[in-house]
């Protein structure tokens, strides 16, 4: 069997140059559009950036926050003391570091005085009195400004720890909300007399809404009770959850004590 | 943030997928390619030979009731270079039987009419099979080629599952190429079939309508020759 009968022949070569370009026309538009599609994909990895980016942001926060408070102190110490920046550099980074720096100042009055007697000993004592008087004044004057770092540190801390505290207050405020919704649901006649308590482990995505089914990870010993809490928790869906996504974290997967008739 | 998932999520070019196609896959998106090619290249042979057809029709039917006489048409329709074809070789058979049976004595009018009927009619047969040559084939890659494309993809849906299995976690990154390597092959398909089953139904409508002519045809030339019989 031919695959074109005998009269067609001289149109064959016309009409097979003719399909191969229609197949290369297609072929091209088609490459065309697929180039145009890659940038898609590529905005969608992004989407997978974001996911990931909270917890990045606060592991580089606190690394941030110290060189730029610590640039004033270094300059203060550098100021009255020209003599042995290198070594002094050193010893700030130490006392930074300790918050009682109490023994390696004992350690560098103990290097220096040798050392300067070493150097002169024809030194008379009056003149070496009042070198060692200078010295100790200068050491109380690092004290002095050693405390002052000091304080401003505890400060430092005070402040973290109320922001921490702030944070806390907030996430604990949405916990509370989160309970008073699950609440709600519960019905209060299946848990009987008693105050039952139950921890519950539930993951929860950005807007609130509650994946899965929610675990009773410590029963309350009452079982209608905790299915009644299961259910009012998918009925409470989507919960009450802040929307910054630091403090989101704590309640992706929220473990939760419930007391359901309080 | 893994730079591996945006490297393939990003690399999803025509090219890729072609290639990235398992065996099978690969073979259905080749057999359809050549189906596409070939229907094409037959749609375009029926496109001019059908359009020639018509126009032989045309001029034909304008040279056949301009009035001339019929032994000069006869003449000019033999005498050409090619072998007549379409309506000039229904002419030319029925003619040339008429006069062959007209020369013979002792025939009724009506045998001689008969006898000229049945050689325009195998013309006729002849010519209608010219015209309908190829077009059973793209009737059968319109219906067939969705099917055999639908075969790879799902054929490569399966792969893409299956490699899935292993997965503890599945996310759509996982899927997602293997599904558009597969569909490829749908894809091939349909751009197949579209044309085809297009082409097939112009081409019936386009056949139909010449040999309801050459039909109408025969009979005018029956009833002509019949009153110079």
């Amino acid at each position: 069997m031919s695959m074109i009968r005998t009269h067609e022949n001289p149109l064959a070569l016309r009409a097979g140059v003719l399909s191969v370009l229609v197949h290369g026309v297609l072929l091209a538009v088609l490459l065309v559009s697929f180039n145009w599609k890659s940038i898609a994909p590529a905005s969608v990895a992004e989407v997978e950036l974001w996911d990931k980016l909270p917890t990045q942001a606060a592991a580089a926060k606190p690394a941030q926050v110290p060189p730029v408070k610590l640039k004033p102190v270094v300059k203060v110490v550098k100021a009255p003391e020209p003599e042995a920046p290198a070594e002094l550099k050193a010893e700030i980074q130490l006392k930074k570091k300790l918050p009682k720096p109490a023994e390696p100042k004992i350690d560098k009055t103990v290097e220096k005085k040798p050392k300067k007697t070493l150097l002169k000993p024809e030194l008379d004592p009056k003149v070496r009195e009042d070198k060692v008087r200078k010295l100790q004044q200068m050491l109380a004057e690092e004290d002095q400004q050693d405390a002052r770092q000091a304080q401003k540190s505890a400060a430092q801390a005070a402040k973290v720890a109320q922001v921490g505290a702030a944070n806390k207050a907030v996430i604990d405020g949405y916990a509370e909300k989160i309970r008073n919704k699950i609440r709600q649901f519960v019905n209060p006649q299946l848990c009987g007399a008693g105050k039952p308590e139950m921890e519950l482990a539930v993951t929860l995505i950005p807007t609130g809404e509650v994946i899965g089914t929610p675990r009773i990870t410590k029963s309350s010993g009452i079982t209608a009770c905790d299915e009644s809490v299961e259910r009012a928790v998918l009925q409470a869906s989507p919960l009450p959850v802040p929307k910054e996504s630091e403090l989101f974290n704590q309640f992706r997967n929220l473990k939760l004590k419930f007391r359901p008739l309080d | 943030m893994n730079p591996s998932t945006i490297n393939a999520a990003t690399d999803t070019s025509l090219l890729t997928l072609l290639t990235g196609a398992s065996l099978p896959v690969q073979l259905v998106m080749a057999v359809l390619l050549l189906i596409s090619l070939t229907s094409w290249w037959y749609i375009f042979i029926k496109v001019f030979t059908l359009n020639d057809a018509e126009k032989e029709a045309v001029d034909f039917e304008h040279a056949f009731w301009s009035g001339g006489d019929l032994n000069k048409l006869y003449e000019r329709v033999t005498g050409g270079r090619r072998r007549p074809h379409g309506m000039s070789s229904i002419f030319e058979a029925g003619f040339k039987e008429y006069a062959r049976l007209k020369r013979q004595d002792g025939l009724e009018v009506s045998d001689i009419m008969e006898g000229s009927r049945r050689a325009m009619r195998a013309t006729y047969n002849r010519e209608m099979d010219e015209l309908d040559a190829h077009l059973p084939f793209l009737a059968s890659v319109g219906s067939v080629s969705p099917y055999i494309g639908l075969f790879g993809t799902v054929w490569g849906i399966m792969n893409a599952f299956r490699g899935l299995s292993n997965v503890a976690q599945a996310t759509l990154a996982q899927v997602a190429p293997g599904i558009a390597e597969a569909l490829i092959a749908t894809a091939i398909g349909l751009f197949a079939a579209i044309p085809a089953v297009i082409a097939y139904n112009r081409f019936a409508a386009s056949v139909d309508r010449l040999a309801v002519r050459y039909e109408s045809f025969m009979e005018e030339f029956t009833n002509i020759l019949q009153r110079k019989a």
